[in-house]
């Protein structure tokens, strides 16, 4: 199943810790991972995506600790209940609703999809190190 | 336990005869042959002799055969100490070797006996051989006393394959090697009058030969010289620890 | 520590291979080893191994000193090595060479021994002088990974191997790391490091240039380009955090290491007209880092996560 749902880009720059743990959590959002949903082991994702075993600890560490997911002793890793991110779903499309007008407006005034992609890009790298 | 530890241990002996496998069949083919060829020609050289009463056969193998085979012996072991981590160094190999949990002496300890038992193996050919071909040039020649003239050459002349041995430690080509080897040969045998004066362990052909322990009449050897046979070997056992301590130091 | 290693110095006699080495390797970390050719890399690693003899300093393996001979046979028990040149016993079969190998290893496992020749279809019965460059580095793979060793050092372990080959070798090697092994892994290759690693280390003549975490590196420095209307004043950028500083006309580009609000504030304060932060793909770090050490005059941004350590040539400002 995770064969394809998981894409790692090693050089972009971003911590690859940091990507499978956006990328878990935009799965669970756009439903791909249901609640109750095993998440692969960590030496069978590690082999598959071929990354180190101690980033796939490390994401699922982050995501358990957020709620995202939930690891079980001996079990793995299991997709948390909804009950722990209550108002997620509904937000999901104010959020695209935000990010298309922005998109609509940038476009209106000459910019390519290419230059909008970098600008978000840009924001959030500078934001993340802010923070 | 034993048992894995046995298997363990076979596999480095195996792997160094695997290394001397081909030089020392050459050597053996060597060996055997020019043993056959003094016995075989014989009858030519012993015409040669003109002295009364005519030499004897045993006599002529004494006087001619046995030195002529030394020769070809103590060039023989020498090259058979050659080869050992250096070669494996040129060869790429060492990294591999090295990197195994063996201790560089244990490689080297095992090389210096499989080659000691070699260069025995070697002696005994003559002691073969001689008795062989004599038969089939219709003599007789005792087993018992080749086997004496044997055991003198490979005890005096261990020291030979411990001077391949070191050579093959301190220097990095196995031609650099060979020929300081064949230096050490050249400068024994030939300044060994010299340094007989001062130094007697070290009239080397006369040791090998057993030359003062030849009985004139019998050509058989009667006793030995237990002094330079034990110096020879003494020198021997400290090129083989000066080698390994050698090697113990070096990068490779 | 599985690997430490204090001051070490490896000299010839013209030159200096090793110029003073601090390592430090974590348990279970997978480490990638960078650095141009010449750089020292195989010298460390050899002297690790008790192949190359220190000229002073002092290392350790599992806590064992390389330079003593009974601590390295030790040393050399518990590791599995694939060296650069992948030159085995040109008179052995590869059958002949795992036979020989495998006793040495008690903790050798058959399992996985049948499992990677599967995976690699390597002719056993043919002698080794016949294999070519590929064959050669999966074979030294082979005879590495089925030891089972906590250690594996590797150098250059997708020599002469296809893609494909290369995708099983680095599944192998995070299997075994998986199961807990410590993986030290030199290479050329930057993307695997980038894909694979937890750590990297990059060794330029001899000495330490970068190290630390992955994550850590990719989270702290970031390439700024700053757009001014006119002639760009990169001297003027030269603040604390930035690592290297080029201008090209009238744009300034900075690889800077933290204090990102200082420097886009005073960016724009002289005058930036656009500020572009971008993250810093490994590569990237990697030819900075050896290219000169520092053209600028700023000190280079090198830092051991665990103690404060100076390890570039110039003294911190």
């Amino acid at each position: 199943m995770t064969k394809n749902v998981f894409r790692i880009q090693p050089a972009s720059g971003i911590p690859i810790y940091v990507q499978l743990i956006e990328q878990v959590k935009h799965a669970v959002e756009s439903c791909l991972l249901m609640p109750g949903d095993q998440l692969p082991g960590i030496r069978t994702l590690s082999q598959q995506l071929v990354i180190s075993p101690n980033t796939v600890v490390k994401a699922y560490t982050e995501l358990d600790r957020e709620g995202v997911i939930a690891l079980r002793h001996g079990a793995g890793a299991f997709v948390a209940d909804r009950g722990a991110a209550p108002d997620r779903a509904e937000d999901v499309p104010l959020a695209r609703g935000l990010v298309k007008d922005l998109v609509k407006k940038l476009r209106r005034h000459g910019w390519s999809d290419d230059e909008i992609r970098r600008f978000v890009d840009a924001e959030l790298t500078f934001e993340e190190v802010r923070r | 336990m034993i048992c894995h530890h046995m298997i363990r241990h076979n596999k480095i002996w195996h792997k160094t005869w695997l290394e001397s496998r081909t030089r020392f069949l050459a050597a053996a083919v060597l060996v055997a042959a020019i043993s056959v060829w003094v016995i075989v020609s014989s009858e030519r050289g012993m015409a040669r002799f003109d002295i009364r009463p005519p030499i004897t056969f045993a006599q002529y193998v004494a006087m001619v055969c046995v030195w002529r085979i030394e020769l070809v012996w103590v060039a023989a072991v020498l090259f058979l100490g050659l080869g050992g981590l250096m070669r494996e160094r040129a060869l790429g190999t060492a990294a591999y070797t090295l990197s195994l949990p063996v201790s560089r002496r244990r490689w080297m300890a095992t090389r210096a006996a499989v080659g000691a038992v070699e260069s025995g193996i070697l002696a005994l050919v003559p002691a073969i051989a001689i008795p062989a071909a004599s038969l089939w040039i219709g003599r007789t020649y005792p087993v018992a006393e080749a086997v004496k003239f044997s055991g003198l050459m490979m005890a005096a002349g261990l020291v030979f394959f411990a001077t391949g041995f070191f050579w093959s430690s301190v220097l990095p080509s196995d031609y650099a090697a060979a020929g300081m080897g064949a230096l050490s040969l050249y400068l024994t045998f030939t300044s060994q009058d010299y340094l007989y004066r001062w130094f007697p362990a070290f009239g080397m052909s006369r040791l090998l030969s057993g030359a003062e322990y030849v009985n004139r009449a019998t050509g058989f050897l009667q006793g030995c010289d237990w002094s330079g046979v034990a110096a020879s070997l003494a020198t021997a056992l400290a090129l083989f620890l000066a080698a390994t301590q050698i090697m113990q130091l070096r990068d490779l | 520590m599985i690997i430490e290693t204090h001051d070490l110095v490896k000299m010839y006699r013209r030159s200096v291979a090793v110029d003073g080495l601090n390592l430090a390797v974590p348990e279970g970390s997978i480490t990638g080893f960078l650095g141009p050719n010449g750089s020292g890399k195989t010298t460390t690693i050899k002297m690790l191994l008790g192949l190359v003899r220190p000229t002073s300093g002092e290392g350790f393996v599992f806590s064992e000193p390389i330079a003593e001979d009974r601590a390295s046979v030790a040393i050399r028990s518990r590791t599995a090595y694939v060296s650069e040149d992948k030159r085995l016993y040109s008179y052995m079969t590869a059958r002949q060479i795992l036979d020989f190998t495998r006793p040495l290893y008690p903790n050798w496992s058959r399992r996985r021994e049948r499992e990677l020749l599967l995976r690699f279809n390597l002719p056993l019965d043919r002698k080794f002088s016949g294999f070519s460059k590929g064959m050669r580095t999966k074979l030294a793979l082979v005879l590495a990974l089925a030891r089972s060793a906590p250690l594996l050092i590797l150098d250059e372990p997708s020599e002469g191997l296809d893609p494909i080959a290369t995708e099983h070798m680095l599944v192998a090697v995070i299997q075994a790391a998986a199961e807990g092994a410590t993986v030290f892994f030199s290479t050329h290759q930057i993307s695997q490091v980038e894909r694979v690693a937890d750590r990297v280390i990059i060794l330029q003549s001899g000495r330490l240039v970068l190290e630390g975490s992955l994550e850590d590196l990719r989270a702290r420095y970031r390439r700024i380009h700053l757009a001014f209307p006119m002639r760009a004043p990169v001297e003027e950028m030269q603040l604390d955090g930035v690592c290297k500083a080029s201008s090209q006309g009238h744009v300034v580009s900075l690889l800077a290491d933290g204090h990102l609000e200082e420097i886009t504030g005073h960016a724009h304060a002289m005058g930036a007209i656009s500020v572009t932060v971008e993250p810093v793909g490994l590569r990237e770090l990697f030819l900075e880092s050896v290219d000169e050490p520092c053209s600028t005059g700023v000190p280079a941004c090198v830092e051991v996560e665990e103690e404060p350590h100076d390890l570039s040539s110039h003294d911190p400002s």
